[in-house]
Formats: structure tokens, C-alpha cells, sequence
């Protein structure tokens, strides 16, 4: 295994290849055949558990690869104040695995206790930024380490809006004092569905916060009079979608790229070939000059 | 302009309504936003969940009446945890007053058992315990020391052949002909338990289900023996614990 390349301008310790995130089907496959990967992504909750197969083969595979913990539930949008039980589970979890990277989403998914299990939409206002950054420096503090922000696909906007999405990530990110987690799919999903140009949103991202990326598959819906893309996962990364991350790369040069399949998860070689692919985008990307 | 507060609550308001009731666009969200998509995601996310523990509910109900049931839960049911893993922990109570199940009277007990296959697959890891460890002890103070089981280990009673309706269940995609099951052929005394990675369900005989159950309530071991050979005067008490510690269902002991 060769060494990876250094990020330039980030500390973490996941390495500037493409990983994979890793779902129960894969556990067997991934330990039996030790793919060359520079490392594995898992949702946090999935181990949120005392004990049991899924937190056994986590070890097996922490002992040979970087680990990414990537939270689905946290909330940390809400209005609601941070669940404690919440915060004490993903603690434990990152001191039993010390994971090189973990990141949350930029959204909300409950409200007055009750949980909606999906990642909503902030209005893009000053209210969300400054709730957003205050709750992410309550984790960041609880964790004693800093934490990524994703950028989340939506499918609608609200009446009132203080800032372009770009901006309402780069600013909340900057207010917060955290790192990015780009979605490059979420990006090229929310341009079509919200249109605008997703290059430009790609141009006012601050390089320096971005310490990972993320891609997937998605898939074009008719919801009663729209057409609209949905961020299903459940299928290869779109063509436009490499077209935009090539971009990113020349624009930002190499970053941790997860290849993200949650539905209709195929077999683990399909896997391995999107990793490739965005693998020889980093390699020759980064020398094309932005 | 609402507040965040107020605009999560009218969002959330939006998803958790009846079906069949259209209501009114909330206030700060633009009317003709397409809320049937989040409203899809949410109980598509929640009910994949409840179908993931309860696949055997799943099977005997078919796909369509288990939307609809699940459904139903979910609006009756706010979940309070952020881990999927968490929500639809009275999903059997739910079905004991569902009326379209009313025809399945066994439907509650087949979930209450899948939701302890649930927990037992979650529980916290035990070592098996070292039977030598009990040579430590004098026979005169066997009475009174309390054996502790695995984390995983839950026992259950039904008035069904519950065993038998799951196994069944775990088929049911075969598309072999199943054998019909008589429900009136006798209840079951079950023993769920993960000691290593796997979740069994074992049917237990009335002693042993004595004797396991009087550990679960924390009882000295000769107490526990009492309550096992009242109901059952010949269960070989030696043996039955070699059989528990060699399974790792007994993880130790303490005086």
C-alpha cells in the first residue's frame, strides 16, 4: 500500500483517498478481503448499542482501517436543547473508537422532543446560524475536539431567507468554528432542484474549512407538477455529480472522499470501483489549474 | 416571520397529519412546496425501522397491511430518540387495541418476542464464565451465592405456539408449502439470548424456565432451586447449570 498524500491545509488524521461507508453487509466482505481503502465511514447511531455483532465487527475493521463517525440523529438544528443521552452515547463511541473525523449535519430533525428520522431544511437566516454555531461549540466542547458540518440536499425553500445557501454554510461554519463535510452530490442535487449554478456554489466554499467529501447516487422523481431529484443513495454517482467534483478537486486539491451507497446496497467490488474512480480524480485532478 | 421554534413545530405539524386531511400550508412555508416528500421520507425512515425489527409481524401480516399498520403507529407513537434503533418499543401494546388485527390474536405476542430478539441483539457482551471458579466455594455456602446471566438473556411466556409462528415466519419466502400450525396446540416458555454474535430462541421446559426465571429476579441459588423443583420434581439441577454456563447464558456468580 503506497502512502497517501497529505491535505494540505487540514490536521486530521484520514488520509486524502476515497473511503467508503461502511453498511452491514459489507462487514464480512470488507474483513475478508481487506480492500486497499484509505478508510471506512459508519453512521454513529448504528453502534449506538452496549454490545452486539455490529459494534464486534467494528473493532475488527477499526484495527485495520481510519474510521469515520458520520451522526444522523443528533439534531443539531433543532430549537430543541441538545439531547443529553444523545451526547452521552456519541461520546463514549468516540473514546471506544477514536475516530480520525466526525461530522454532523447542517440541519434538524426533531421539535419539541419528537424525532422525524430525516435531515430538514434551516431557513438560510442569522437565527439558524447563530443557533447552529452555538449548538456545534456545545458538542465541540462535550467532545473535547472539533466536529465537520455537512451540507444536506432539500427540496424546499423557505418564505423568508437572509442568505444564499453557500453562504449560510460557509458563514455557520466560520461562526462555529468547525470543519465542512462537502456534499458534492447534495450541491449538484439542490442546484437542479433550487436552480442555481452549482460551480458558483462550489466557488464561495472556504477551502481551508473543507476536510471531507461526500458523493452518492440520486435519482430524478415526479412529485405532482415537479420534477425533482432526490438524494436516494442507492445507486452510482451521476456524471454531472464527477464533473463537479473534478472541479472541487482542482479547485480545492485532494480531500477524504466518501463514496455513500445506503439503499438497494449492491456488492462490495461496486463499491471499490467508485472509490477508484474518484482515487484517479485526486491524482490527476489537483495538477489542473482551477 | 415564526421564530425557528415555530417553524419546526408547523414542519413537523405538516408531516404528522392524517391522512386524507390536506392541511393548511404552515406559516413561512411557501404553499406548493412539495411537504409530501418529507412526509414520504419520515414515515418510509420510521417504518423501515419497525420492519426491520418486526419482519416477522412483516411476514405474517403481508406488505400492505404492515404499511398500514406501521403507519398508524407512527402517528399514535412520537419516537424520543434520535437512534432508529429505539423506536417502537410498545409496537405490541399498539397491536393488542389495533382493530384491523383483531383477527391475528397472537399478532402482540409475536411482536412483544421480536422486540426482546431486539434488545438481546443490542445488550451489553458477557464473558462466559470459568466453571472453576465455583470449586472456589464451600458446599455450605452454595445456597446462598446469586448466578448472573447474560445481558442478553430475556425469557417470555405465550399462550401461542409463538416458536413455531416465527419459524414459520423465517421461511416464509420459500415458497414451500408451510405446515399448518393448530394455535390451540399449546403455549410456549421461550428463552431469548445472544451469548456470542447470534440471537437463539430456544423453547424451554417448565423447570428450566423456573429456574432461569428466579436468577432473572435476583434469588439466592436456593431459592432458585426451590422454585424449579416445585414445578418440575425431576429437572437435574447439575446438569442444567453445566448446560448454561457451557452455553454462556450463566456469566458468574456472586456470594
Amino acid at each position: 500500500m503506497t502512502k497517501p498524500p497529505s491535505c494540505n491545509g487540514t490536521t486530521q488524521a484520514l488520509p486524502c483517498r476515497a473511503g467508503i461507508g461502511l453498511r452491514s453487509p459489507h462487514y464480512q466482505p470488507v474483513l475478508e478481503q481487506q480492500p486497499d481503502l484509505g478508510w471506512l465511514e459508519v453512521h454513529s447511531e448504528n453502534y449506538f448499542a452496549a454490545g452486539g455483532p455490529a459494534l464486534h465487527y467494528l473493532e475488527r475493521i477499526r484495527e485495520r482501517y481510519p474510521l469515520s463517525l458520520h451522526g444522523v440523529g443528533l439534531s443539531l438544528g433543532s430549537a430543541d436543547p441538545l439531547n443529553p443521552h444523545h451526547l452521552d452515547r456519541l461520546g463514549r463511541l468516540v473514546e471506544r473508537f477514536e475516530p480520525a473525523v466526525i461530522s454532523e449535519h447542517l440541519s434538524w430533525s426533531s421539535v419539541d422532543e419528537r424525532y422525524l428520522h430525516d435531515l430538514l431544511p434551516l431557513p438560510h437566516t442569522r437565527e439558524a446560524i447563530t443557533h447552529v454555531a452555538n449548538r456545534v461549540q456545545q458538542l465541540q466542547d462535550y467532545l473535547g475536539r472539533e466536529i465537520l458540518l455537512e451540507n444536506i440536499s432539500d427540496y424546499l425553500r423557505y418564505e423568508h431567507a437572509d442568505f444564499a445557501e453557500w453562504e449560510f454554510l460557509a458563514e455557520t461554519v466560520q461562526a462555529a468554528g468547525c470543519g465542512l463535510l462537502l456534499d458534492v452530490n447534495n450541491v449538484y442535487v439542490n442546484a437542479v432542484n433550487h436552480r442555481f449554478d452549482p460551480y458558483l456554489y462550489i466557488d464561495h466554499i472556504p477551502a481551508g474549512q473543507v476536510r471531507e467529501i461526500h458523493l452518492a447516487g440520486h435519482t430524478l422523481n415526479r412529485v405532482g407538477e415537479q420534477e425533482l431529484l432526490i438524494d436516494t443513495h442507492n445507486r452510482r454517482v451521476a456524471p454531472q455529480v464527477w464533473d463537479l467534483y473534478r472541479y472541487t478537486v482542482s479547485r480545492m486539491g485532494p480531500r477524504p472522499t466518501l463514496i455513500e451507497w445506503d439503499a438497494d446496497i449492491p456488492a462490495l467490488d461496486v463499491l471499490l470501483e467508485e472509490a477508484a474512480t474518484a482515487d484517479a480524480i485526486q491524482e490527476s485532478g489537483h495538477a489542473v489549474p482551477a | 416571520m415564526p421564530s425557528l421554534h415555530e417553524l419546526q413545530r408547523a414542519f413537523a405539524d405538516a408531516i404528522f397529519h392524517d391522512p386524507g386531511v390536506v392541511p393548511a400550508p404552515p406559516d413561512g412555508i411557501p404553499a406548493g412546496a412539495p411537504m409530501e416528500v418529507y412526509r414520504n421520507n419520515v414515515f418510509t425512515n420510521l417504518s423501515d425501522g419497525l420492519s426491520s425489527i418486526y419482519s416477522a409481524v412483516h411476514a405474517l401480516v403481508g406488505e400492505q397491511f404492515f404499511e398500514h399498520t406501521a403507519g398508524q403507529y407512527v402517528l399514535a407513537t412520537a419516537s424520543r430518540s434520535g437512534n432508529l434503533n429505539d423506536f417502537g418499543a410498545d409496537f405490541a401494546a399498539f397491536l393488542t387495541h389495533f382493530e384491523p388485527a383483531r383477527g391475528l390474536p397472537y399478532l402482540p405476542d409475536v411482536a412483544r418476542v421480536e422486540w426482546l430478539i431486539h434488545e438481546a441483539l443490542l445488550a451489553a457482551d458477557a464473558d462466559p464464565m470459568d466453571p472453576a471458579t465455583l470449586a472456589e466455594l464451600s458446599p455450605a455456602d452454595y445456597g446462598t451465592i446469586r448466578f448472573e446471566l447474560h445481558p442478553s438473556v430475556r425469557l417470555m411466556e405465550s399462550d401461542y405456539p409463538l416458536l413455531r409462528i416465527w419459524e414459520l415466519c423465517q421461511t416464509a419466502d420459500d415458497g414451500d408449502e408451510q405446515p399448518a400450525i393448530n394455535l390451540d396446540e399449546g403455549g410456549a416458555r421461550l428463552l431469548v439470548a445472544r451469548p456470542r454474535l447470534q440471537v437463539d430462541m430456544t423453547a424451554l421446559r417448565p423447570g428450566e424456565y423456573a429456574f432461569l426465571d428466579a436468577i432473572v429476579q435476583g434469588l439466592p441459588f436456593e431459592t432458585v432451586c426451590t422454585r424449579a423443583l416445585s414445578v418440575d420434581a425431576d429437572l437435574d439441577i447439575g446438569s442444567t447449570i453445566r448446560q448454561q454456563v457451557t452455553e454462556g447464558l450463566i456469566v458468574g456468580w456472586c456470594s
